[in-house]
């Protein structure tokens, strides 16, 4: 407070900024350059090879970044090996949802200009919450991140689903970040620090850690974070906006805004409220097995692909949850936060995946229900054989990437001491196999007639394409990849 | 700690005084002898066509949101103004990179059409 | 060098998935090319790997990725990596080098097959398996290795799917080895939970830690895994599905059903040596299912008809030498047969396929003969072959067998090793049974429909590649007797010093202690070189007279010894013996279990659940109302929940 305007702002400190700045140039470029010039399919490929070399332009600046936990900005920000993980994950998720995009979108008339720059600044949004250190930074993110999405989900608007599930989207939102800046406000008001690294520190020295004041704040955050990460029973906005959305939005909304809510909750309930451990775990607990259970449960009942997909999105946020109550402490030998890392990876393959899917069905002028799916396997074997794949992968067979993702997670209950926990999470996955493998039985046991004959779709081909090599690939090298989750662990 | 905000609360304090002192002078000096044209909502002297609580054409939204964004940067660009020296280059390299960013919006705004009134 | 280890599986991955997703765009018929480079590139690695383990003495290793991190998590850490020591080196040669020349061969004999790059993709795929098989240094990447060698051998049995014969023969060779991978996955269960680790090598690993575990354990341990080698190696009741399988495209059977995998088995069992000499009982019965295989298959090749079904038993036949040779003890004349194994094995294979071809696809040996003069390279080769096998004096056959039979006598066994003299008499009938049949007498095959022709040079120069060591093999690395190369190479894998340091320490070291003290006495080396000589001279003889020249007649035997020839001729009721006392009674007992118990309880409990769970499913559904206050509500209700609860009761109440 002595000097007002402390400026200890180096160069060096925009270093961590470059993944960022890449993905703002994306969003910017693609703004401006979809403005300004015709529609054309020349503009459109040029769009997209914008966001595919930007989005892998972040990617390698990320990774070429890693190594030591360098922070900036007076501590408002770190890119510690944490945010270059969730880095990867959230730029490779917008990636592969241009891949799926690419043809959709200019065949359902939007534009792609601004459908691609909403995409980065959400994209941007996520990856700023990945790296930031201060509650006012991951609330800066977490609404770039929502409000891009938002928009995004009403780009069909001429449906009118569309407009009333971006609508639902919205007012719940900011009902749910009025709560969660409350929970802020009681964290600041409580510690006195935003930083998450002051607040971790200034709680260690409390010695009742049940004050309701704390308490108050820690459950305001975990409510306002639950409903980003669509946690029941904050769930509520997720089918219907899910299924509003386009396709391609779907896919991505299933996964970026996810990460970037789990970012935070590890952000701010490991690393800054920690020491709280044993009050929030329990509650975590709870939210878990709700959320899976709610999840996988009314999964069943749906007979649109789509909505089907929505639910059972919401019951890997409840694994995800698992692997976030086995928390014990920081440091080695905890591979509860490696287990969710990994399981964010993970789902983001496979998720955006079967969407991508779905969405080249709906290219090819078919619905979105299990009867779309009828036969597919033989007209079109690729999409048919990519589909099964991921669903297998959701379900988590061996020895793709979503059973080593679950299996990480399972790992982490066992040690934590719940093995109850990971016994409900194999009864429930043991119940996601009966929706999931549905449509893998329409595909390939369904009555082929009217099933769609492919076009030539370059874009999807390459992304479903690199996205079924994933789950195959880092399924087997599994190990690596959980190294490198780990890594922030050991360094933080 | 506690002083710098008394001050706040006097401020406050001051301001909502002065003003419901001000309103209570009117009230109490000038006439009321109220018609129904002197009860109708100030359209700038044009009498009101139809009631207030009618819809209105979203450009007034889109016109009132770019006002909103436009305004803010050139708030924004007053405290930078005001420590230009301390910030230096790089404040000056910062705030070029801002407007840039704004330009682009602008530049779209206009493109697409939002700054018309068709 | 160490970081290069890694091409030898990559490449042949990388052959076949090139071939899966681009072999059909291929112009002209090209999918063979990158089968070719990578089978080519494996085998440089691999010799390269193989001339450094010679020149250090040491194994080589490198460990490409930790594949289940889980070292905090109960040990169950399983790294990937790669391990060449000189038994591995053995096998790696073998499957790159016999595989490069079948996959040579392969081209010419596939040239005119609709699915010419599906069958390379295959093949390139086994390949890699096989290589993960011998490449692991635990046994849950051998298992994966295992199991994809399964898988392929599956997919190429039946690669002719349009076939009803191929796809039951495949089906069955699946379900087969099923069996027998249970076993396998059992005793790897079993071996984890005994050491806490599935590794070989290292202070921690398996063969260091023998010393005071129960021998029981151990002996279970033993048969388990037995159970696997019985499957992949087609021993003992899992014999049955080895000849079926000859279904498969002829290369196929070179490399899959003869070279290679059907030897994983005897690889494995070698492999875990140490831990089989701990447990002696085990060994007993591998001895007495390899005996028993060794006999009974001889005598079923001895009146088949089909020239690949006289392979196919043929190698069963030889595949139950190799067993009984580990039961007793003998590792290395094990490992050295089914390295000479291998190579006449396949050329015999390999030429089988080219009279097949030249023949416009006839099988049957009846309707052959007087093919020497229209095939004379095939006829040179299979020759050369069939001495092999049937171990005429100094061919690689003779010396590896020698040493079985001798190395068994000496280790405490003579009776078995009687009976290995009886089954090398069958052999060397029922080969030469099968050359006289095919090549010599009169034409019996209607020469206005069928013009045998000799195959173009992409198959013969294989054949020819074959021939030279299928003959002599044996005296280069069999000399002398009982201690030539092959023992010296293979020595340090057995004796607790050099090659494995850490490795076979504790059961070994005195092993090999005595193991060098005694060698085999002259008069059994003498002795045995005698037996070996006559008996194969008088399978041959016996067959000239037969077959060559009429002398004595086939038909009178078979009818003088009608109920052996039955027996023989219908493969000792195996398969009848299956259907009696497992397929029928399982098919009964499946109706029963279908009819009362599936479609009755279990139905009733799966569909009550079902319908129970899809009841709630409904009813949660319809919180969904759509509505969006009803959602904000949820919201504000679940907050205040969970605020109240922690707030009045705490947040132990939500742990308890």
């Amino acid at each position: 407070m002595d000097n007002p305007v402390a400026v200890a702002l180096t160069l060096e400190d925009f270093k961590i900024l470059i993944p960022h700045a890449i993905v703002l140039a994306v969003a910017l470029l693609t703004l401006g350059y979809g403005a300004i010039a015709a529609p054309s399919p020349g503009r459109n490929a040029a769009l997209t090879v914008i966001s595919v070399f930007g989005y892998l332009g972040a990617i390698v600046a990320a990774l070429l970044l890693t190594g030591q936990p360098r922070t900036a900005f007076s501590g408002m920000g770190a890119l510690d090996d944490m945010a270059v993980f969730l880095i990867v994950v959230i730029a490779a998720s917008a990636l592969l949802t241009v891949f799926i995009s690419a043809q959709t979108i200019p065949a359902w008339d939007m534009p792609l200009g601004e459908y691609y720059s909403l995409l980065a600044f959400s994209t941007l949004g996520g990856m700023l919450v990945a790296s930031a250190v201060d509650l006012v930074m991951i609330f800066v993110g977490i609404e770039l991140s929502s409000l891009s999405v938002f928009v995004l989900a009403a780009f069909a608007k001429r449906r009118r689903e569309s407009i009333e599930g971006a609508l639902k989207y919205f007012l719940l939102s900011s009902f749910a970040t009025a709560i969660l800046i409350y929970g802020m406000a009681w964290t600041y008001g409580v510690t006195g620090a935003t930083n998450l690294n002051d607040i971790s520190l200034r709680l260690a020295t409390y010695q009742d850690r049940t004050a309701p004041t704390l308490l108050l704040a820690a459950l305001l955050l975990i409510v306002g974070l639950g409903f980003k990460a669509a946690a029941v029973p904050f769930h509520m906005w997720t089918p219907d906006a899910y299924q509003g959305a386009p396709t391609p939005v779907t896919a991505f909304m299933s996964v970026a805004p996810k990460v970037t809510a789990f970012a935070a909750i590890l952000r701010v309930l490991v690393q800054g409220l920690g020491p709280l451990r044993e009050q929030w775990v329990p509650l975590v607990i709870v939210l878990s097995v709700l959320t899976m259970a709610l999840g996988n449960l009314v999964a069943i009942a749906q007979r649109d692909v789509k909505r089907m997909l929505a639910y059972s999105s919401i019951a890997h946020t409840g694994y995800m949850l698992v692997g976030l109550a086995a928390f014990r402490q920081i440091g080695g030998g905890d591979e509860s936060i490696p287990s969710v890392l990994f399981y964010n990876f993970a789902y983001a393959f496979m998720n955006i995946g079967a969407f991508g899917v779905l969405a080249w069905l709906q290219l090819h002028g078919k619905g979105t229900t299990i009867d779309d799916f009828n036969g597919l396997a033989v007209t079109a074997w690729p999409q048919a054989a990519a589909m099964a794949f991921f669903l297998f992968s959701l379900t988590g067979v061996p020895p793709l990437l979503g059973f080593y993702a679950k299996y990480f997670i399972i790992l982490a209950a066992i040690e934590a001491g719940y093995t109850w926990l990971a016994v409900v999470v194999v009864l429930l996955s043991a119940v996601s196999a009966y929706y999931y493998l549905r449509v893998v039985a329409a595909m390939y046991f369904g009555d082929p007639a009217g099933a769609p004959t492919p076009a030539r779709t370059r874009f999807f081909g390459v992304g479903l394409g690199a996205m079924v090599l994933s789950v195959a690939l880092f399924g087997i090298l599994s190990g690596p990849v959980l190294d490198l989750a780990r890594q922030w662990y050991l360094a933080l | 700690m506690v002083d710098n905000y008394a001050i706040i609360l006097i401020m406050i304090l001051t301001v909502l005084g002065f003003g419901a002192l001000l309103l209570s002078i009117g009230v109490l000096v000038r006439p009321y002898k109220p018609t129904p044209r002197k009860l109708q909502s100030y359209e700038s002297g044009v009498p009101n066509i139809e009631p207030l609580k009618g819809r209105y054409t979203p450009r007034f939204y889109v016109i009132a949101i770019l006002f909103v964004i436009f305004d803010i940067e050139a708030i924004f660009l007053f405290p930078w103004a005001v420590a230009f020296d301390q910030l230096g280059l790089f404040g000056l390299v910062e705030m070029v990179l801002f407007i840039v960013i704004l330009l682009i919006g602008y530049a779209y705004a206009w493109r697409r059409g939002a700054l018309e009134w068709v | 060098m160490e970081n290069w280890l890694f091409l030898i599986p990559l490449m042949p991955l990388l052959a076949f998935a090139f071939d899966l997703l681009l072999g059909r765009r291929f112009p002209g018929k090209w999918a063979h090319a990158p089968a070719w480079i990578a089978m080519a590139v494996a085998f440089v690695v691999s010799l390269l790997a193989v001339l450094r383990v010679a020149r250090t003495g040491e194994p080589v290793s490198q460990t490409l990725w930790r594949w289940m991190p889980g070292a905090d998590l109960g040990g169950f850490d399983i790294p990937f990596t790669i391990f060449i020591d000189q038994l591995t080196s053995v096998m790696i040669l073998i499957i790159t080098g016999i595989g490069f020349l079948i996959h040579i061969y392969s081209a010419g004999y596939m040239g005119h097959d609709p699915g010419y790059y599906r069958f390379f993709a295959y093949l390139s795929l086994f390949v890699f398996a096989m290589l993960v098989l011998v490449l692991g240094d635990n046994f849950l990447v051998m298992f994966f290795g295992w199991e994809g060698v399964g898988l392929c051998s599956y997919l190429l049995i039946g690669y002719w799917f349009d076939r009803r014969s191929a796809g039951d023969a495949a089906k069955k060779a699946f379900i087969v080895n099923r069996v027998g991978d249970f076993g396998f996955l059992i005793g790897m269960f079993l071996l984890f939970t005994t050491f806490g680790t599935l590794s070989f090598f290292g202070p921690e690993g398996i063969f260091a830690n023998l010393a005071g575990k129960g021998e029981g354990v151990l002996t279970a341990i033993g048969l388990l895994l037995f159970v696997g080698a019985m499957g992949k190696s087609a021993q003992g009741p899992l014999t049955v599905w080895l000849p079926d399988a000859m279904e498969g495209p002829t290369p196929v059977s070179a490399l899959i059903h003869a070279a290679t995998m059907v030897t994983a088995g005897v690889y494995m069992m070698v492999r875990a040596h140490a831990l089989y000499e701990a447990a002696p009982v085990a060994l007993l019965v591998v001895l007495i299912v390899g005996l028993a295989t060794c006999f009974i298959a001889a005598t079923i090749g001895l009146v088949q008809n089909d020239i690949k079904r006289v392979m196919a038993y043929s190698t069963v036949s030889q595949l139950g030498y190799m067993v009984f040779a580990v039961g007793a003890g003998a590792f290395i004349p094990a490992i050295f047969h089914l390295m000479t194994h291998a190579f006449f094995k396949a050329l015999l294979f390999l030429g089988a396929g080219s009279v097949i071809h030249g023949m416009h696809e006839e099988q049957d040996m009846r309707k052959m003969g007087g093919l020497r003069r229209s095939m004379p390279i095939t006829y040179a080769t299979l020759v050369a072959g069939s001495l092999a096998l049937a171990g005429f004096p100094l061919t690689a056959g003779f010396f590896s067998k020698d040493e079985i039979l001798v190395g068994t006598w000496f280790e405490g066994y003579p009776l078995a090793a009687i009976v290995g003299w009886i089954v090398a008499f069958m052999t060397a009938f029922y080969t030469f049974r099968m050359i006289f049949l095919t090549f010599h007498g009169q034409p019996r095959f209607d020469p206005e429909h069928v013009h045998p022709h000799e195959s173009p040079p992409v198959m013969t120069l294989p054949l020819i590649a074959l021939a030279i060591p299928s003959l002599l093999l044996g005296i280069i690395v069999g000399l002398p007797a009982e201690a030539g190369p092959i023992h010296q190479w293979l020595g340090p894998v057995f004796e607790g010093g050099g090659g494995h340091a850490d490795a076979a320490r504790t059961m070994a070291v005195a092993v090999a202690a005595a193991e060098e003290a005694h060698h085999p006495p002259a008069w059994l080396t003498v002795g045995g070189f005698a037996a070996s000589t006559l008996l194969s001279l008088a399978g041959i003889a016996l067959a000239w007279l037969m077959y060559g020249t009429g002398r004595i007649s086939a038909q009178a035997m078979g009818r003088r010894f009608a109920g052996l020839y039955a027996l023989f001729y219908n493969k000792w009721y195996l398969d009848d013996i299956y259907q009696a006392l497992i397929v029928a009674p399982l098919d009964v007992l499946a109706r029963i279990l279908w009819k009362w118990v599936d479609a009755g309880f279990i139905d009733g409990i799966v569909n009550g659940v079902a319908h129970l769970t899809g009841g709630v499913s409904q009813q949660l559904r319809k919180v969904q109302t759509g509505v969006v206050s009803n959602y904000a509500l949820a919201i504000a209700l679940g907050t205040v929940i969970i605020v109240g609860v922690y707030l009045l009761l705490g947040p132990q109440f939500l742990a308890r």
